[in-house]
């Protein structure tokens, strides 16, 4: 998947909060991808995009992580993270 | 926590210990844990993120929609609040992406408590920016 625009990210927060629930569950980042992506069926994110979520915001790979992801990592990750 | 609807779909019903939240006579299927949906007209909800505590969560404000290939759950989350780093609680919608703003959310400001955000949120829910069909 390739994406055409490096834009000015506005969420960054999101993205932090996402690596504080990866972190939090201990998980690498492709074992996190594929609990994420277990729900969204034909919608899963790649490698790549998944990547471009957590890399540093100044980098032009950055991708801005919407809300409705942010809701979605919150409940699957948020469950095993208090698990632990 | 309190609970506000004003939409008569939305039917509460009681199973021994458990509410069942029901809409047109189908059981709500968005997984939310009562202690979380703060408000709820039938159509969007506003959800307190689970994996804080009760007194100081950020939030989601999502609405229901179709059961598809993107929303699994049956809902979308178009809008959230949340505490900025210097305590102030910010709210925004989702939006047509801005070429102007580099934004595709709106920023309903920025307030001194969580409940103005959520009303903030609130108040703006049907401006927000719906990428999914209702139900």
């Amino acid at each position: 998947m390739v994406y055409m625009t490096a834009r000015r990210k506005p969420r960054k927060a999101n993205n932090e909060r996402l690596r504080e629930l990866i972190t939090a569950t201990g998980l690498t980042q492709p074992q996190a991808l594929a609990l994420f992506n277990r729900a969204l069926g034909p919608a899963a994110y790649s490698a790549s995009a998944w990547k471009s979520f957590l890399v540093d915001p100044d980098s032009t790979r950055f991708r801005p992580f919407k809300d409705a992801l942010l809701a979605h990592a919150e409940k699957v990750f948020g469950n095993i993270a208090a698990r632990r | 926590m309190f609970l506000y609807t004003e939409n008569r779909g939305l039917v509460l019903t009681t199973h021994g210990q458990a509410p069942v939240f029901q809409w047109k006579g189908m059981p709500m299927t968005t997984h939310t844990l009562h202690r979380a949906l703060v408000l709820d007209d039938g159509e969007f909800y506003v959800e307190l993120n689970e994996n804080f505590a009760v007194d100081e969560a950020p939030g989601f404000l999502q609405r229901r929609c179709y059961v598809g290939v993107t929303t699994p759950g049956g809902y979308e989350c178009v809008g959230s609040f949340a505490q900025d780093p210097r305590g102030r609680w910010q709210a925004s919608v989702d939006a047509p992406y801005d070429p102007a703003t580099d934004s595709d959310s709106r920023s309903l400001g920025r307030h001194s408590s969580r409940m103005d955000a959520i009303v903030a949120l609130w108040s703006a829910r049907r401006q927000a920016l719906c990428r999914h069909k209702s139900d």
